[in-house]
C-alpha cells in the first residue's frame, strides 16, 4: 500500500476498537454522506447516492416485474387521518413532525409529515375502489419519509431517510398473503444477489410487528459486529386499515366487502447493511452490482 | 369514466382539470392544494426525469439527496431569497413529541441549505466545479393551486453548481437552459424561447435568471424551466470560500436550475384536444395500443385475430405497446379510453383486416380518416416505428405554427393592448421597471423573458446589428450609413447601406464605425477597413475575435489618427445626448461623472447605482476586456 493510502487508512478506526466509529468514518470519508445542520438528518453524497441509483433500479425492476406500478401520493397528511387508525397513530405519533404554520399563518388543523403513507394512501384508495373489477391494486412509491429518532446514525436511522412503500389492496386473504410474502421473497433475492447480502427471512413477534398490521415478515442480516439489521419489512395488514378508512369493494357475488392489503418497504438503511457486511479496516468493499465505480477498491475519493 | 369532456373553448381551465381526473393522471388529496399522481402520470413523469437525468450525467453533474427541512435561520441569510419565500413556507415546529428549539422549514427549494454543505465541502480550487443536482419534493404555500401547474407540494429537479469564476457559471447556467430548451423541443415536442428574465421576475437572490417559455392551448404562456445565474450572493450568505492557485481566498460563483412536475401540465396544455391527451411518442408511457375486435361466437376467428396480434408483438423491438384485450368491452368503448389518454398510435385488427392481410393503423394526432392508413401486416412494426418518429415531428410543427400564429409584433403601445389578448407579444421595452408595472396594470401583460435570439446578427443588416441601430438612432446619434458587403444599395429603416466605409463616408461624412462584424466574419479586418477608410473613432462591440487578429490590427493602427474603442465593449455614451453602442439606456442619465470600464455589465451597474443616488455621467466609455485593445484612455 502506497504512502499516502496508508495515511488515508490511518485516519479509519479499527472496527475491533468502535466498530460504530468505524462505521462513521468509513462513510465520511468515501464521502458516502455526511451530517446536516438539521439535527438527525443527512446529506446523501453522490458517491453514496449513486450506490442508491443502483440499489432502486435494481429493486424497481423487480418491483415492476411483479406487476406494479408507482405512483406517488403526498408528503403532509391530515392530523385526523393519521389517528384513524389506533394501533397505528399509537406507533407513529410520538415520531412524527407537525407541520402547523403555513404561508405565514396557523393552521387550523396540523399536518404530519408522513412517517409512513398508509393513512394517506387508504384515503385515496377507498375513494378509487368500487368493485372486484378494480382489484388488485398493486401500487409502489419511491419517497422520502420522517420518523423523528433519538438516536441516530448515518443510513442506519436518520430523521429523514429515503425508501420505497408498495401498498397493496386484494379480494381475499389468501391473495394478500401471498403477496405478502411474495414481495419478501422480492427483497431476499435481491439482497442476496445485488447486495451479496445473505438474509433471513422470517415472521416478527407480536410486539415487534408494524402498528396496525395483522402480520409482519422481515429479512434479517448479520453485520460485521455480530448484530443483526431488519434489512426490509412485508406486512400483512389483513382489514384493518379498510374497515377504518372505508375501503370497500362490490364483490363477485354482490355483496360489499372490505379489501385486504398488505404493505412493504426497503430503505436508505440498505446502503449501511451492505457497508457494515463488507467492509474491512481498509475502508469499503462493495458488491460490483451496486457499485457506482467498479474495479476500485478501498477508499474512493469523489474526484 | 367517460364523462364527455367541456371543450376548450368553453373553459380551458375545466377542460384542462377534466382530461388529467378521467385519464387518471393525478387526483385531489384530502390536504388543500396537493395533489396524488396516478400511475399513469406517474409514468410520464418517470420518462421526463429518465430524459433529463440522462443529459445531466452526460454533462459531468451527479446526483445526491439533501434534507427535506431547512433551519429557519438559513433562509433567512440571504435578504432577497427571504423576502421572496417568506410567504410561501411550511413550517415545522413540533417533532418527536416536543417543540423544536429552532422552527425547521420544508424546503420551498434548496439553495440554503446545499449552500451550507458546499461551504463545509469546498476548499481549493481543486475543488471546483461542483456540480450536483437532486431529484426532490419540495413544498411551497400556493393560493391559487392546478394539478401539476401550481401545486402546494410538487416534484422537481434542482441543479446547484459552484465555480471558480464568473465567466464558468455564466456558461453552465446558459448552458443548461440549452439543455432544457433541448428536452422540450426534441422529447415534449414543445417549441420554447429561452431568454432572460426582467428584474422584476427574475429568481429571488440571483444575478440574473434565464427561462424556456412556451405557448399553451389557450395562447397563454407557461414559464416551462428555469437556470439562474446566483453570481456570489449565496456564496457570500453562505462564506462557501475556495483558495485560489494564488494561495487568496475567493468567494464561490454559484448557478441553480430547475424544472419539475409542471412540465406535465406544459404536454397537457400543449397538445391535448378536445378528445383529451395527446401525448408526445417519445415520452408516452404507451405508444401503440393494439385493439383485436373479436366476433362473439367465433373462436377460430378470435383464435388467428389473437394470433396475428402476437406475431405483430414479437417484431415491435423497443416500441412500448399494450394489448387491450377487453373483449366484453366494444371497440369503440376501448379507442375512446385509448384516445382519452392521448396513445399516439392504435392498431386495429378484427376477422376482415386478417382476410385482407392488413391492419388498421390509427393516428391520435390527426382524428377520423384522415389519420388512418391500411397497412399489410407484415409491414406493421416498420410502419409503427416510422409513423411514431412523423407524429413527433409533426406535433413540433403544429405547436410551433400555432404559436406563429398567435405571435404579434406591434409596434405602438394601442397596438399591443389590443393583440396582448390574443397570444405572444414582440415588443421593444425601456428596461425601467416602472414602465413594466404600468403596463402590468393597465393589460395584466407581464414580460415572459428578453429572448436569448434579439432581433440583429450582421452588421446593421443583421439581427443584433439593426435593433442597436435602431435604439443608438431613437436615443439620438446620428446614424447616417450602414457598411455591409453586398448590401450596397439598400437601406435599414431609411439609413443607407453601401458596400464599403469608404464609400460610406465618401457620400454621407461620417466620422464615426460602429462594428458589430461577428468574429467569425472577420471582425479585425473590418477595423482596419475603417481606420484605412479615415474614420476619427472605431467602437467596435465584437466579441471572440483572436489575440493574433487584433495583434494585427493594433499594428495597422499605428501612426492613424483613428482611435479605437473595444473590442468586445459597450460602447460609448454621452447621456441624453448620444450612444454609440449597445448599453441599456435606462441606466444612464446625464451628470457630471466620467466611468470608464474594462467590464461591460459593470460599468451599466456603475453607472445605474449612481443614476439611484441623483449623480448623473458626463459620459461612459466601455473599453473592453480583451487581452489587446485600443485606447485605454489611461
Amino acid at each position: 500500500m502506497s504512502d499516502k493510502a496508508a495515511a488515508f487508512v490511518k485516519e479509519i478506526t479499527p472496527r475491533s476498537e468502535d466498530f460504530s466509529r468505524w462505521y462513521t468514518d468509513v462513510i465520511r470519508r468515501a464521502e458516502l454522506a455526511d451530517y446536516s445542520p438539521v439535527k438527525g438528518s443527512m446529506v446523501i453524497r453522490p458517491y453514496g447516492y449513486a450506490m442508491w441509483e443502483l440499489m432502486q433500479q435494481a429493486l424497481d425492476r423487480r418491483i415492476k416485474e411483479t406487476g406494479h406500478v408507482n405512483a406517488y401520493f403526498p408528503l403532509l397528511i391530515p392530523e385526523g387521518l393519521l389517528e384513524k387508525e389506533a394501533a397505528h397513530v399509537e406507533g407513529f405519533a410520538p415520531q412524527v413532525a407537525w407541520v402547523t404554520h403555513g404561508g405565514d399563518e396557523k393552521l387550523e388543523e396540523r399536518l404530519v409529515v408522513r412517517p409512513t403513507s398508509e393513512a394517506i394512501i387508504c384515503t385515496m384508495y377507498s375513494k378509487w375502489i368500487q368493485s372486484w373489477r378494480d382489484l388488485p391494486v398493486l401500487i409502489n412509491q419511491w419517497a422520502n419519509v420522517v420518523r423523528w429518532e433519538k438516536v441516530t446514525r448515518l443510513f442506519l436511522r436518520t430523521t429523514e431517510f429515503l425508501w420505497q412503500e408498495g401498498h397493496t389492496v386484494h379480494e381475499t386473504e389468501e391473495e394478500a398473503q401471498k403477496e405478502t410474502l411474495k414481495m419478501l421473497g422480492v427483497y431476499k433475492e435481491f439482497a442476496e444477489t445485488e447486495l451479496a447480502m445473505p438474509v433471513l427471512a422470517g415472521q416478527k413477534t407480536e410486539s415487534e410487528k408494524f402498528a396496525g398490521a395483522a402480520k409482519t415478515y422481515s429479512i434479517e442480516a448479520l453485520m460485521g459486529d455480530g448484530r443483526a439489521l431488519q434489512a426490509a419489512t412485508s406486512h400483512n395488514l389483513g382489514q384493518n386499515f379498510a374497515k377504518v378508512f372505508d375501503i370497500t369493494f362490490q364483490g363477485r357475488d354482490k355483496t360489499v366487502q372490505y379489501g385486504w392489503q398488505t404493505s412493504w418497504g426497503a430503505t436508505t438503511r440498505l446502503i449501511g447493511g451492505v457497508i457494515m457486511m463488507h467492509g474491512d479496516d481498509s475502508g469499503l468493499i462493495l458488491p460490483p452490482r451496486i457499485a457506482p465505480v467498479s474495479g476500485s477498491d478501498g477508499p474512493h475519493s469523489s474526484r | 369514466m367517460f364523462d364527455k369532456i367541456i371543450p376548450r373553448s368553453e373553459d380551458y381551465a375545466k377542460w384542462y382539470t377534466q382530461v388529467i381526473r378521467q385519464a387518471e393522471m393525478a387526483d385531489y388529496a384530502p390536504v388543500r392544494g396537493c395533489m396524488v399522481i396516478r400511475p399513469y402520470g406517474y409514468a410520464l413523469w418517470e420518462n421526463v426525469k429518465e430524459q433529463l437525468d440522462t443529459r445531466f450525467k452526460e454533462t459531468g453533474h451527479q446526483n445526491a439527496a439533501f434534507p427535506l427541512f431547512i433551519p429557519m435561520s438559513f433562509i433567512e441569510k440571504e435578504a432577497e431569497h427571504v423576502e421572496g419565500f417568506k410567504p410561501e413556507l411550511a413550517v415545522v415546529t413540533h417533532g418527536g413529541g416536543k417543540k423544536l428549539e429552532e422552527p425547521l422549514v420544508v424546503r420551498p427549494t434548496s439553495e440554503t441549505i446545499i449552500g451550507y454543505m458546499y461551504s463545509q465541502w469546498i476548499q481549493s480550487y481543486r475543488d471546483l466545479p461542483v456540480l450536483i443536482n437532486q431529484w426532490a419534493n419540495v413544498v411551497r404555500w400556493e393560493l391559487r393551486p392546478r394539478l401539476f401547474l401550481r401545486t402546494m407540494e410538487f416534484f422537481w429537479q434542482e441543479g446547484h453548481t459552484a465555480h471558480a469564476t464568473h465567466e464558468e457559471a455564466e456558461e453552465e447556467t446558459l448552458s443548461i437552459l440549452d439543455l432544457y430548451a433541448d428536452f422540450a423541443i426534441n422529447e415534449a415536442a414543445i417549441p420554447v424561447i429561452r431568454g432572460r428574465k426582467s428584474e422584476s421576475e427574475k429568481f429571488p437572490g440571483a444575478l440574473t435568471s434565464y427561462t424556456i417559455e412556451a405557448m399553451m392551448g389557450d395562447k397563454r404562456a407557461l414559464q416551462s424551466g428555469t437556470s439562474h445565474d446566483l453570481g456570489q450572493n449565496f456564496a457570500k450568505a453562505f462564506d462557501i470560500q475556495y483558495l485560489d492557485a494564488n494561495q487568496k481566498q475567493q468567494h464561490c460563483w454559484t448557478t441553480s436550475w430547475g424544472v419539475s412536475t409542471r412540465m406535465i401540465g406544459a404536454i397537457i396544455m400543449t397538445h391535448g384536444d378536445d378528445q383529451g391527451l395527446v401525448l408526445p411518442p417519445r415520452l408516452a408511457p404507451t405508444q401503440l395500443v393494439i385493439v383485436p375486435i373479436v366476433p362473439k361466437n367465433n373462436d377460430s376467428d378470435k383464435q388467428a385475430v389473437m394470433q396475428a396480434v402476437d406475431g405483430i408483438c414479437e417484431t415491435l423491438g423497443s416500441v412500448r405497446y399494450h394489448v387491450d384485450d377487453r373483449h366484453d368491452h366494444s371497440p369503440g368503448w376501448r379507442f375512446n379510453e385509448w384516445e382519452l389518454k392521448g396513445v399516439p398510435l392504435r392498431i386495429e385488427i378484427g376477422p376482415r383486416d386478417l382476410s385482407k392481410q392488413q391492419i388498421v393503423l390509427a393516428r391520435r394526432d390527426i382524428p377520423g380518416k384522415e389519420g388512418k392508413t391500411f397497412v399489410p401486416i407484415d409491414n406493421a412494426a416498420e410502419t409503427v416505428k416510422q409513423m411514431l418518429d412523423t407524429i413527433q415531428a409533426d406535433m413540433l410543427k403544429r405547436a410551433i405554427d400555432f404559436r406563429d400564429t398567435n405571435t404579434f409584433k406591434p409596434t405602438t403601445y394601442d397596438a399591443f393592448k389590443e393583440v396582448i389578448e390574443n397570444g405572444f407579444a414582440h415588443a421593444r421595452w425601456c428596461g425601467d421597471a416602472a414602465c413594466e408595472e404600468q403596463v402590468r396594470e393597465e393589460t395584466q401583460a407581464t414580460i415572459r423573458c428578453l429572448p436569448m435570439d434579439q432581433p440583429g446578427g450582421d452588421g446593421i443588416t443583421g439581427r443584433s446589428g439593426r435593433f442597436h441601430t435602431e435604439q443608438c438612432a431613437a436615443y439620438g446619434t446620428q446614424i447616417v450609413a450602414g457598411a455591409v458587403p453586398g448590401r450596397g444599395g439598400s437601406d435599414v429603416n431609411g439609413i443607407p447601406v453601401y458596400d464599403t466605409v469608404a464609400e460610406g463616408i465618401a457620400a454621407t461624412g461620417a466620422d464615426t464605425s460602429l462594428i458589430f462584424v461577428p468574429a467569425r466574419f472577420n471582425a479585425a479586418d473590418s477595423v482596419m477597413e475603417a481606420a484605412e477608410a479615415g474614420v476619427e473613432l472605431i467602437v467596435c462591440i465584437s466579441e471572440h475575435i483572436p489575440v493574433l487578429d487584433m495583434v494585427k490590427a493594433k499594428a495597422f493602427l499605428q501612426g492613424k489618427s483613428t482611435r479605437l474603442i473595444g473590442p468586445n465593449c459597450p460602447g460609448v455614451i454621452t447621456p441624453g445626448e448620444c450612444k454609440i453602442g449597445v448599453m441599456p439606456e435606462f441606466a444612464y442619465t446625464p451628470g457630471n461623472v466620467g466611468i470608464v470600464s474594462r467590464s461591460g455589465t459593470l460599468t451599466y451597474e456603475a453607472a445605474y447605482q449612481l443614476k439611484r443616488l441623483g449623480i448623473g455621467q458626463s459620459t461612459c466609455v466601455g473599453i473592453g476586456g480583451d487581452p489587446v485593445i485600443g485606447d485605454k484612455l489611461c
